[in-house]
């Protein structure tokens, strides 16, 4: 049997475990955000479009559990609400939080911003997860990031390594 | 029946118009540019809301060589000439191929810029005719071109508009050279102000062109 594959595209996210590969194409000023617990060998990767959901901010609309029906649409679609889901996906399926490393990649500014010297969205993408990253403790420990090119991300489970593609660039592994 | 939710098909029909005019302008404006025929297939409009990806995404890894603008004045936004990486060096071909003295260039002379410089006319034309048919004033920066993966390319002006659920215009159209067919797109990414204004203005030059006939 071969190993499964998992597509996922603007802002999908999934969780397995091995033997498994996530996979985001196609990443632009979009992020994809690997959290992965090597102990209990289970993983899980989103596609991260914007930074924070207006939603999500009120506490009224923040998804309790995994089967309690969330008022956001697509809770991987915003960093603040993918970090959130991922973080309770991996507990359900045993990761322990204090396991857990995290690996990004994306957060490019394809074209010149013409907004007056504000930030591309990859920009804020970038700032917005490693802040909330740094905020819960879960370290950082690779990444690829920022430039004016796309990437693909494929993260194996198996390991934990994340190979980033890109068009006219050798592979990269984080 | 609407084939989508921002215009009605009275609307839709009359924003086609307004797009295979500028297509006829700018295939006039290609074949003085090139002194050769030009010809752009008659165009398909599709709009489309910011939260679903059109058609040609569903492989977010394909290169495209896309050229992106940024539009300004009364319809704010982005603007991008999307044409497959594989037939960019075919178009760039085709282009050198039917100039005057063409074959006798070895491929050299013609180079990327000439996307840019597509992307430019096709920009102005269809500007033009928002302008001549909406009266609005609308101008475009500089053309940027980049090959790379379609939806890196895109999506950050997409997700520019995500919050709004604005809606994106996409022209697909083929150019004809020396009898053969390249399939480009066009893409308007308006935001939400500026999407509104553009039904309100479609809305008014129909009814003062044709009157209230369909009601």
């Amino acid at each position: 049997m071969g190993t499964k594959k998992i597509r996922i595209g603007i802002g999908e996210g999934a969780v397995t475990k091995p033997p498994g590969i996530i996979v985001a194409e196609g990443l632009g000023s979009c992020v994809a955000l690997v959290l992965y617990d090597a102990k209990r060998m289970v993983g899980g990767m989103s596609h991260i479009m914007l930074p924070d959901s207006p939603e999500y901010k009120n506490e009224t609309h923040k998804p309790e559990t995994r089967n309690q029906k969330s008022n956001i649409i697509l809770p991987y679609l915003y960093a603040d609400s993918a970090i959130e889901t991922l973080l309770k996906e991996l507990q359900y399926r045993g990761a322990h939080l204090h396991n857990i490393i995290a690996k990004i990649v994306g957060g490019a500014c394809m074209f010149p911003v013409y907004n007056g010297g504000s930030r591309g969205i990859g920009e804020q993408n970038i700032l917005y997860i490693r802040d909330t990253l740094k905020r819960k403790l879960i370290p950082l420990v690779g990444g690829d990031v920022g430039g004016s090119h796309g990437r693909t991300a494929e993260f194996y489970l198996d390991s934990g390594r994340v190979i980033v593609k890109a068009v006219g660039r050798e592979d990269k592994e984080i | 029946m609407s084939t989508n939710e921002l215009l009605s098909e009275e609307q839709m029909d009359f924003l086609r118009e307004m797009v295979n005019i500028g297509a006829g302008n700018a295939a006039d404006a290609f074949s003085q540019m090139l002194h050769t025929t030009v010809d752009l297939s008659i165009p398909d409009v599709y709009i489309f809301p910011s939260t679903k990806p059109p058609p040609f995404l569903k492989d977010p890894a394909v290169p495209f060589a896309g050229t992106s603008m940024e539009m300004v004045g009364d319809v704010r936004g982005r603007l991008f000439f999307l044409v497959l990486d594989e037939q960019k060096n075919r178009l760039i071909g085709l282009i050198e191929k039917a100039m005057p003295g063409g074959e006798n260039r070895g491929g050299v002379g013609i180079d990327l810029s000439v996307l840019e410089e597509l992307a430019n006319i096709l920009a102005g034309v269809f500007l033009v005719s928002i302008h001549d048919f909406c009266r609005l004033n609308v101008y475009h920066s500089v053309p940027d071109l980049k090959t790379d993966m379609i939806q890196s390319l895109i999506e950050e002006s997409i997700a520019g508009v995500l919050r709004e659920t604005a809606q994106i215009i996409l022209i697909e159209s083929s150019f004809v050279i020396v009898g053969e067919n390249i399939r480009t797109y066009f893409l308007i990414v308006p935001d939400l102000e500026s999407t509104r204004k553009l039904v309100t203005s479609i809305e008014d030059a129909r009814k003062e062109m044709y009157g209230n006939e369909e009601d």
